[in-house]
């Protein structure tokens, strides 16, 4: 070896595709009604495929951390079959009120379970003030305490009139006593109120915020388990389909937003979002490879044919995918692009050479196939094994794609050598092209541009060694869908962010203890189990209500008592008394600004927005005199559900200090609590699983990749030159399409990390045909190859590119990426493997 | 059957067993606050000398009232472990004073009418007594008197007095927090002396 070895007698390889294609020749009609025949079998087989965005399902599931996921999932399978309605609103009143109206709403709708919705759980507004912190519980009692007279005052007169002598005798007993501030949070809503009324515009007031301090925007959420019906593509439209239709009949709420979200809701839009623009991308892609195509073929009928074999190698290898994986994920999904790519490749190749052999006369797809048949076979043997390494991988994604992706290829190869000489054999003119198209000027092998390439992939490895997979399946989700939306309503509150670890414990003691060892550890912000949701400290806060309890009763109950003996008061007085009061002040000028453009119809208003929430307010304190001490065994099922299986399995729940959106967070949080207790599952420790395995199985699957392709190559070509001539490009263009990741923010994810594979099938492919072109023809670029190896790969950039288009983060990056690895892997090829091919052969 | 018709009898039997300790509970409660009201005027009204009439309106708060209760409440858990063992003893012995001069001064006017007491109801594990206080401008203040059995020899106690819904227990005890939190023990004190009869 060293040397390299010139066929100049067609070998064992060429004489059998020859004999193959002369078979062919004789009985074309027969060999298209087989092909036609295995097209049809092919279609029936693909319409079965179904797609599976679950990404989770993408990794080996005897991997441990996958196994933990998956006893998570079996024992808590609300965890991940829920869709959560998440209500945002301005303050608490409307989003009560808007939860409360949409539960009751929802309940008994198609596809519903069960709901739970805290805000309007009678359980929860029964004893929700023991939830409370107990210092949080004691200034709310001490306001409620304090207000109850004026509360049962307007209870019994819910009009304007009744508003503002009510006002007036709290103004004057919190006068008498010198504490007219604590007036203030009232005084301050009650100008909100007025001043909205006074320009037109609507603020209903915020009882709960002026009684309780509780304001500002709120988060409610009601929980829907769904009625999961297996035999649909997603299990849970029809809940997904009545949570929406009840929440288009509520109709747009006034500075209320609702979302949808939960796994659910996140897998239905993910696969809206990957299907959207699908058409536009489509439609682009087809003209532009049209435009490719005719630019490399020159003549309709060639491009027809080039068409009709792409299509012949899309419908045979989907009907391959249907038999051998049944299901596709967001990966394998991707054969499509690799055979577009791959399966055009063989087919340009098979046609330039016609074209090229059709001017010698004699039988030209005889020697067509001698000459271009063993390169054709060659690299459809080495892409094949690049593909098939990924099979040896845990990344289950990546390795559905390696096996119909290898057997892709070997189908593309049959159809170049089957179906096109089928074709030509009964239309000899489709052999002739006009004159051919040439490269760009610029991509012919030249030295300057061998060393310009050469400097661009080594330093590019500066950057690609900073490459990283983002393991997270938000991060290819598009931001703007609804479901995203009100995903990260929830992270953004780091009480309610779903990213948390769970860890599965046997006993309620050794729940308990599991929590206590998981609150002390470093990035810990608390830790939760069944234990927790019985409110603590309950004597103390207990203690407290009662003391509160008469209080509470008379706001509720009782009759309003006229301490200070106040007379009715008349708006303009109230202002002017207001005017004078500590805190009054903003009150006094809304009530003035009020008076100024009062009329009936504006009183009716401003007596709506007065009281809208008032009677929910009332209903949630009257529910509140029913508090009592609270066990474990009062928690309502879909509360206990979250931390006790119905199998006796208790889970055991860690939050973040930290925000782990962010990847480092993420990662130092599962880090420090996996160092303490390693059997933790849940979203983080799942992404920092995954995208560790991906990493390890991509170096692994690339490692194999390279060698196979290299190996089988080496074993071809007879030569380590030739070898080096085809694999160092495409390692630099790896390398260049990593660096742009890096610089681009566009990490690898379950999406865009094909552009890998495809690099290495096509580069691997492109450099043999000019590896071997240059050692039988010298001046390579004088030839076809460089031709149908440039179109071939622009005939991929064309197809896929568009996919930058789409709205799905993750399909977006994979047409960016796509372009430019693609890009990179023909420029590296162009500019350096003819020359490194030449030289192994003029040292020979 | 037999056992149906047992179980039915039982129920029958109870209903006005109950009831009739519900009535007790109240009963009592007037009692003790029918008590109250009329020591507590006897001392307000009571025309002899000062320290005398002060003596007579502590102890009536003495008797009726349970300042274990308003100890607890006044200075929690937590705020106690800012007092000396001293000066929690003094706390303790300032507070019937302390009660007895927020009595006189809130109750104090309009003495020449006697409170009426009207009638009690059920307030969660306690009864509510309500009381019209005449006022100066002869007119009544509504006042409900909460009063917990404790059972054995305390029985009956006032552990809280509201007006218009309004704990005076909440009030005092949100002004005793703000004092400790800005004055600390000793401020809380030197408030409570200034202000004890």
């Amino acid at each position: 070896m060293g040397a390299d070895r010139t066929r100049e007698k067609p070998g064992p390889v060429a004489m059998l595709l020859e004999k193959l294609v002369s078979m062919i020749e004789r009985a074309p009609r027969l060999t298209l009604g087989i092909v036609a025949l295995l097209l049809i079998s092919a279609i029936l087989s693909a319409a079965t495929l179904r797609i599976d965005t679950d990404s989770s399902k993408m990794l080996n599931p005897d991997l441990p951390f996958q196994k933990r996921a998956l006893a998570l999932r079996e024992a808590f399978p609300q965890q991940k079959d829920t869709i959560v309605i998440v209500v945002r609103a301005g303050d608490p009143d409307q989003a009560d009120a808007t939860v409360s109206v949409l539960g009751a709403d929802l309940a008994g709708r198609a596809g519903i379970a069960e709901i739970f919705a805290p805000a309007i759980n009678p359980f929860l507004l029964r004893n929700g003030m023991l939830y409370l912190d107990t210092d949080a519980l004691d200034r709310q009692l001490s306001r409620i305490s304090s207000s109850s007279n004026l509360i049962a005052g307007l209870r019994e007169d819910q009009t304007l009139q009744g508003f503002l002598n009510t006002i007036n005798e709290a103004r004057a007993l919190a006068a008498g006593a010198g504490e007219e501030e604590d007036l203030a949070p009232l005084y301050d809503e009650a100008a909100r109120v007025f001043s909205a009324a006074a320009t037109g515009e609507t603020h209903d007031f915020g009882w709960t915020g002026a009684f309780a301090g509780d304001t500002g925007t709120t988060l409610r959420l009601i929980n829907v388990s769904p009625e999961l019906d297996y035999s649909a593509l997603n299990p849970a439209k029809p809940a997904l389909d009545s949570v929406r239709e009840a929440i288009a009949q509520l109709g747009p709420q006034r500075g209320v937003e609702i979302g949808v979200t939960g796994d659910p809701a996140l897998r239905q839009d993910e696969l809206r979002a990957v299907s959207a623009r699908i058409g536009l991308s489509l439609g682009l892609s087809l003209l532009f490879v049209a435009v490719v195509l005719w630019l490399a073929l020159r003549t309709p009928g060639r491009v027809a044919l080039g068409l009709g074999a792409l299509f012949c190698t899309l419908i045979l290898t989907a009907g391959f995918a249907g038999i051998a994986v049944g299901s596709l994920n967001l990966i394998s999904i991707a054969f499509v692009v690799l055979m577009v790519g791959l399966g055009i490749d063989f087919a340009i190749h098979f046609l330039a050479h016609l074209d090229e052999k059709a001017g010698a006369g004699g039988d030209v797809l005889a020697k067509t196939t001698n000459s271009v048949g063993p390169a054709l076979a060659l690299t459809a043997a080495s892409t094949a094994v690049a593909f098939f390494a990924f099979t040896t991988t845990d990344f289950i994604g990546m390795a559905q794609l390696g096996l119909i992706g290898g057997a892709g290829v070997l189908i593309a190869f049959s159809v170049a050598l089957v179906f096109i000489p089928a074709v030509v054999a009964l239309r000899p003119g489709l052999a002739h092209g006009r004159p051919r198209g040439g490269v760009p000027t610029g991509l012919a092998d030249g030295r300057g541009f061998a060393v310009l390439m050469l400097a661009l992939g080594l330093g590019s490895v500066f950057f690609a060694v900073q490459a990283r997979f983002d393991a997270d399946p938000m991060s290819l989700r598009d931001p703007d869908s609804a479901s995203v939306k009100a995903f990260e309503w929830l992270a953004q509150d780091p009480a309610r962010s779903p990213l948390r670890v769970s860890v599965l414990t046997d006993s309620a003691d050794a729940a308990q203890a599991m929590a206590e060892k998981m609150a002390v550890i470093e990035g810990v912000k608390s830790a939760s189990w069944l234990g927790s949701l019985v409110p603590k400290d309950q004597a103390n806060k207990l203690d407290l209500i009662d003391l509160a309890w008469p209080s509470l009763d008379h706001a509720v109950n009782g009759a309003p008592e006229n301490i200070n003996e106040t007379a009715p008061t008349t708006l303009a007085a109230l202002a002017g008394e207001l005017a004078n009061s500590p805190g009054g002040d903003g009150l006094s000028r809304a009530l003035a600004d009020y008076q100024a453009v009062r009329d009936d119809d504006r009183d009716q208003k401003v007596q709506a927005m007065l009281f809208r929430f008032f009677p929910q307010m009332i209903n949630r304190l009257a529910a509140s005199l029913n508090v009592d001490e609270v066990t474990e065994a009062d928690l309502p099922e879909p509360m206990s559900r979250q931390y006790l299986s119905p199998g006796g399995l208790y889970r055991v729940e860690a939050r973040p200090v930290a925000d782990i959106r962010n990847p480092q967070a993420r990662a130092a949080f599962v880090d420090h609590v996996a160092a303490v207790v390693p059997d933790i599952t849940g979203a983080p420790a799942q992404i920092e699983g995954a995208r560790r395995a991906v990493a390890s199985a991509m170096v692994k699957a690339v490692g194999i990749a390279v060698v196979g392709a290299g190996l089988l190559t080496l074993v071809s070509l007879m030569s380590i030159t030739g070898t080096v001539s085809v694999m160092l490009p495409v390692a630099l263009a790896g390398s260049v399409c990593m660096a742009a990741g890096v610089l681009l923010d566009m990490p690898f994810n379950y999406a865009n990390v094909i552009v890998l594979p495809l690099m290495i099938g096509i580069g691997v492919d492109s450099g043999i045909h000019l590896a071997i072109r240059a050692r039988q023809a010298g001046e390579v670029f004088s030839t076809s190859t460089p031709m149908a190896t440039f179109y071939s790969a622009l005939t991929t950039i064309a197809a896929f590119g568009t996919l930058g288009l789409s709205d799905h983060r993750g399909t977006s990056s994979m047409g960016i990426l796509l372009a430019i690895g693609l890009i990179a892997t023909v420029l590296m090829t162009f500019a350096l493997t003819p020359m490194l091919a030449r030289m192994g052969h003029k040292k020979r | 059957m037999k056992i149906l018709r047992l179980i039915a009898a039982a129920l029958i039997a109870a209903t006005p067993l109950t009831l009739a300790h519900a009535d007790e509970k109240e009963d009592a409660a007037t009692a003790v606050a029918t008590t109250l009201v009329n020591e507590a005027h006897a001392a307000l009204t009571f025309d002899g000398p000062e320290a005398e009439k002060h003596k007579m309106l502590e102890t009536a708060l003495e008797q009726a009232f349970d300042f274990d209760i308003w100890e607890r409440y006044l200075i929690d858990k937590d705020q106690q472990k800012k007092f000396s063992p001293e000066q929690l003893d003094e706390f303790r012995a300032l507070l019937p004073g302390f009660l007895a001069n927020l009595y006189a001064q809130q109750f104090g006017k309009g003495l020449e009418a006697k409170p009426v007491i009207k009638d009690a109801r059920p307030a969660r594990n306690d009864v509510l007594v309500s009381a019209d206080i005449p006022r100066a401008n002869g007119k009544n203040l509504p006042v409900d008197w909460r009063v917990r059995d404790f059972g054995g020899d305390k029985g009956d106690r006032v552990i809280d007095v509201m007006v218009g819904g309004t704990s005076f227990l909440r009030l005092k005890r949100d002004e005793f927090k703000a004092l400790l939190d800005r004055e600390g023990p000793e401020g809380l004190l030197d408030y409570m002396r200034k202000n004890a009869v």
